[in-house]
């Protein structure tokens, strides 16, 4: 699964934390400092477990930690609205 | 606090400019008896207004500095030839984009690509549930009709909408009505005392402010209705704090207007330069508006812990305008802060 930011909706880099506006819902999401790391790498074109491989490149965290919080931080944003999972296969 | 009363406290705090109004043109097909604007047309300035492709590159510019929530404004901003181009623009950038309009060029068709660029808030000015009333104030028969009509289409389509609602002589009597309306059909519903005069000094709009009986009136009622009559919260500032900003212009928000010229707030004129000569960043962090971003509670020339102070929410831009220094009192304010602090009074002794 290669998760894509749903397309328009609007957010922002603000002091380092993603601000997501929910324009139906109208709710505003900020994230911390991974979940703007992931958010922003949300593109469609990195799979889960390559996400996971860049948390612990990029944040003192070990693989099995970040696979399981990668899992969870896109299941509840997928939930939320603001992620498609896009299956590339 | 909400995350979005934290987030415009941090981004006043570090001044980036999340917030942003395009006053996209003057031309307006209304004639509001209480609007500052000194001219309803984009003609005689010495330069044409901004075009899509200035207008394209300044977004891009905004979306760089952080700016998140684009407000489109007039005039009458869907009277910008490049209106559709320049909205869509804002939506692809991924800004939360509000408009405000007085509704009366939104039919089926037009409200259909309103819904279709997916604006964060649309916002309408009506001023009454009596046509008449209206139409008086729009100068324009039929208006009420128009900008109903509006809201009908609109609120089918789900777009999320607002009611701003300015308040004179002429409709703060019945403005409860407006309310009340507005309740039953969950439509937000923003009411504003705040006639200024012109832009170019004319005191005819101010001729137009609700009289302090009224205004006592309103706020007694608001008062009985809503019980939420109390001291002044401000966005950013702390009253009682003599190094906290006055105001967030030139820190959290700022302001275009349709010929490029960069203010730090919708209000205050001064320009900071001009977008079609200098970039954004460049022009944010200029000498200038780092000064017109300063304005902190040290500075007022009344104390805004006094009785009534406490109660007043001062505007530098206002002041400027009706008195000639952005930190004096101004009359109209402190006769407002006045009236609310005794209803405030009232209630706290009963």
């Amino acid at each position: 699964m290669h998760p894509i930011r749903v397309g328009q909706l609007p957010w922002r880099e603000i002091d380092r934390h993603a601000v997501i506006i929910h324009t139906k819902k109208g709710n505003v999401h900020e994230l911390n400092l991974t979940g703007t790391f992931l958010w922003t790498h949300a593109d469609g074109s990195h799979s889960l477990a390559q996400l996971a491989g860049m948390l612990c490149e990029n944040f003192e965290v070990d693989l099995d930690q970040a696979t399981k919080d990668v899992d969870e931080f896109f299941s509840s944003l997928e939930e939320d609205g603001l992620i498609l999972n896009v299956n590339h296969r | 606090m909400s995350i979005i009363g934290d987030l415009q406290g941090r981004t006043a705090k570090h001044r980036i400019p999340v917030q942003a109004s395009l006053e996209l043109t003057h031309s307006c097909n209304q004639r509001c008896g209480h609007c500052y604007l000194a001219s309803h047309n984009d003609s005689g300035k010495g330069c044409s207004p901004l075009g899509f492709e200035e207008w394209r590159r300044i977004l891009d510019e905004l979306s760089e500095e952080g700016t998140l929530f684009l407000t489109l404004i007039g005039g009458e901003a869907m009277l910008h030839p490049k209106f559709w181009q320049i909205a869509r623009h804002c939506v692809t950038r991924n800004f939360a984009v509000s408009l405000i309009t007085n509704g009366i060029l939104i039919d089926d068709v037009v409200a259909e690509r309103i819904a279709e660029l997916n604006f964060f808030q649309v916002t309408l000015s009506l001023y009454s549930m009596d046509p008449a009333i209206h139409d008086k104030m729009t100068g324009v028969k039929g208006s009420y009709a128009r900008t109903i009509a509006a809201l009908d289409q609109l609120r089918l389509r789900k777009v999320p909408i607002g009611i701003n609602c300015l308040l004179t002589k002429h409709n703060i009597d019945s403005c409860f009505e407006l309310k009340q309306w507005a309740k039953q059909r969950d439509i937000r519903i923003q009411f504003s005392l705040l006639v200024t005069t012109r832009l170019d000094g004319a005191v005819e709009p101010a001729l137009e402010r609700a009289s302090a009986e009224q205004i006592y009136r309103y706020f007694a009622t608001l008062r009985k209705l809503d019980n939420q009559i109390r001291p002044a919260a401000v966005v950013a500032p702390n009253p009682t704090d003599p190094d906290s900003p006055v105001c967030n212009a030139g820190r959290g928000r700022c302001a275009i207007d349709p010929f490029g010229n960069l203010l730090a707030c919708i209000d205050m004129r001064d320009q900071i330069g001009n977008l079609r000569e200098r970039s954004f960043r460049e022009l944010w962090n200029s000498p200038k508006a780092l000064c017109l971003s300063g304005f902190i509670n040290h500075d007022l020339k009344f104390n805004p812990r006094s009785k009534d102070g406490m109660f007043c929410s001062h505007c530098p831009a206002m002041a400027d305008l009706e008195v000639g220094d952005k930190m004096a009192p101004v009359p109209f304010l402190m006769e407002i802060a006045s009236i609310r602090r005794r209803i405030y009074e009232c209630k706290t002794t009963n």
